[in-house]
């Protein structure tokens, strides 16, 4: 488990398992798993590297309502290896493996405007660990990518009759990305920063009229990075080029079934 | 483990070539009497225009030996017999073919690495060269492979490297990196490539943009042939800052062998026009007479090309490896005007 979410854990459970289920609580947790799409591009547009696969995972959540305000906060981790497609520095094809882990924490605020709508912000921590494989030819990569994001938007909710239904929309800005890298011993680890980037979330929801403690959900991501700029690196010590973060582009379907409470 | 670079030296010999007319009396070209008036015909088409420059007795020599620089690539032993020790390219001591092809063995050196972020390689004493590439063989050159070098600052061979070249490969077989037998074409296009030395004090710059074909095959460590064509090459040569030239070959296509020492050319048919600081505008068309032959290391010992102006030429004759012939011909008849003997060092420096 990665340090942002054993600190949540540590902080959440206690908190919704402890105090009694109160109408200005709310909490969750959830089971769910994402289909995850990254993909890179070179400078003429040509994509380089596609990786994509199911990673399973865990959401949990917890919502204190206040009036027209409701404050909450939520963690997630989804883990898994997935298939990497993509070439060698030197432009051969290669295929291989990415151990992936996907990591957030966030917290936010959310205003009943009325008719069933709400505005939402929420302060956003990600980390994303790429460890790229070594295929027997090649060697891997060992990535990892921090990014703090301000995701806004709104939701809406129906009350038809087979139960609650929700349905909400963000725009997602996030500030570069802190990327480390290592070479697998072949050059010394770097670590740098990429570009500011902006996206798209779009989620629904549906909590059954016959079991409200239920809750289906589907999440879908979207978010292009834009190319870094060069830094140097080195091998053991010496300048040996430099290295760079294509663009690259981050796509996520999440599906989850959880309990609310 | 022998390395060979295609050779490039053409198009970079093609920064060599230029000459063109420019006004200039002198010479002994006979001047007519009175006109008298003939009269036209109506509907006669008038007679077409001749878009090449003319070449005078004063600037013959000048002419023969920027159209020879075309070739002289060729013959240069260094070129062919091991086309990575370099090319001599006046002004520009380093051969830009030679830096070409050491920027090309970068896609196959060192180990590989799979890509998520993406690397641009450290060139030999600086600079870092990107290299976007489709290779079939990560460790070996082939048939289909493309590859686009970006040069920042890149030194190789004591020459700086800016710009950006695009090879695809194609008639591959052999080892071309790592053996003596083996044959390719390299298709090259040349962005703005930039090869800056220094020289006796003088920084010399040479730019490069256009596309060339080099088709080489190489028998064994001491004989090759290559033949290399393009459609449109043009170059800019600056001395300290100052541009000295800028020519732009078109349509041309030269020929070239080496066989155990001796190196010979011929078959150069090209069109150039550009601007010199001695010629102003010119224009010709350039094409060999008889193989250019010389022994590396030294000058052409045989060989003849003339170079047509506009109802004038100029014939460049190899007596031996210490002088030439330049024969000028006011009419462009083949009748010679006028003969200048000298040395070979003079001739060369008369671009």
């Amino acid at each position: 488990m990665t340090p942002i979410f054993r600190a949540g854990l540590a902080a959440a459970l206690p908190l919704l398992l402890a105090l009694p289920a109160h109408a200005q609580w709310q909490g969750g947790i959830a089971l769910g798993a994402r289909d995850a799409r990254h993909t890179e591009y070179d400078q003429g547009g040509r994509r380089l590297v596609r990786e994509q696969g199911w990673l399973p995972g865990v959401t949990l959540d917890a919502g204190y309502r206040s009036g027209d305000f409701t404050w909450f906060g939520a963690l997630e981790w989804y883990r898994h290896d997935i298939d990497y497609r993509g070439q060698t520095q030197g432009g051969s094809a290669a295929g291989s493996t990415t151990s992936t882990g996907l990591a957030a924490v966030r917290l936010g605020g959310a205003y009943a405007i009325g008719a069933g709508y709400s505005a939402q912000a929420a302060f956003e921590v990600d980390r994303w660990k790429r460890d790229i494989q070594g295929n027997g030819s090649s060697a891997g990569l060992q990535e990892t990518y921090r990014s703090r994001r301000l995701v806004a938007g709104m939701a809406k909710t129906w009350q038809p009759a087979a139960g609650t239904v929700s349905a909400d929309a963000a725009v997602v800005l996030s500030e570069p990305e802190r990327l480390h890298v290592g070479f697998s011993g072949l050059l010394d680890p770097v670590s740098f920063d990429t570009h500011r980037a902006h996206g798209w979330r779009i989620g629904a929801s549906l909590r059954p009229a016959l079991a409200p403690y239920l809750e289906l959900r589907a999440r879908y991501d979207w978010m292009t990075v834009p190319r870094s700029g060069d830094a140097d690196i080195t091998r053991n010590g010496q300048f040996a080029g430099t290295v760079a973060q294509p663009e690259h582009k981050r796509q996520a379907l999440t599906l989850s079934v959880g309990y609310r409470f | 483990m022998k390395t060979r670079t295609l050779l490039l030296t053409v198009g970079s010999a093609l920064i060599l070539s230029a000459c063109g007319g420019g006004g200039g009396g002198g010479g002994t070209s006979s001047s007519g009497g009175a006109v008298g008036t003939t009269p036209s015909t109506p509907n006669t088409p008038a007679p077409p225009v001749s878009t090449l420059s003319t070449i005078t007795a004063a600037n013959a020599v000048a002419v023969a030996s920027n159209a020879f620089a075309a070739t002289a690539s060729i013959s240069d032993s260094s070129s062919l017999t091991d086309v990575l020790t370099g090319v001599s390219i006046q002004p520009v001591n380093n051969g830009l073919v030679p830096t070409v092809f050491k920027l090309v063995r970068h896609a196959y050196e060192g180990p590989s690495l799979l890509t998520g972020v993406v690397q641009n390689k450290t060139c030999t004493s600086g600079g870092t060269i990107a290299i976007d590439a489709t290779l079939k063989n990560p460790s070996m050159l082939g048939n289909g492979d493309v590859m686009t070098m970006t040069a920042t600052n890149c030194v190789e061979n004591g020459a700086t490297l800016n710009g950006t070249l695009k090879v695809t490969f194609s008639n591959v077989t052999g080892d071309v990196l790592n053996s003596s037998t083996w044959t390719a074409t390299l298709d090259s296009v040349f962005t703005d490539l930039a090869l800056a030395s220094t020289t006796n004090g003088v920084a010399n710059v040479v730019s490069v943009g256009g596309d060339m074909k080099i088709a080489m095959n190489q028998e064994n460590a001491a004989r090759n042939t290559v033949t290399i064509t393009g459609s449109s090459l043009q170059t800019t040569a600056k001395q300290n800052g100052t541009t000295v030239t800028t020519r732009t070959l078109s349509n041309y296509s030269l020929k070239g062998s080496t066989r155990d020492g001796v190196v010979t050319s011929g078959s150069a048919n090209f069109a150039l026009a550009g601007n010199t600081a001695s010629l102003g505008q010119f224009s010709f068309t350039s094409q060999n007479t008889a193989d250019f032959v010389n022994v590396i290391g030294k000058n052409a010992n045989t060989g003849a090309m003339i170079v047509n102006g506009n109802a004038s030429s100029v014939t460049l004759t190899a007596l031996n490896d210490s002088s030439v012939r330049v024969d000028f011909s006011a009419k462009g008849d083949g009748v010679v005007t006028q003969s200048f003997t000298l040395s070979w060092a003079e001739f060369l420096s008369k671009i």
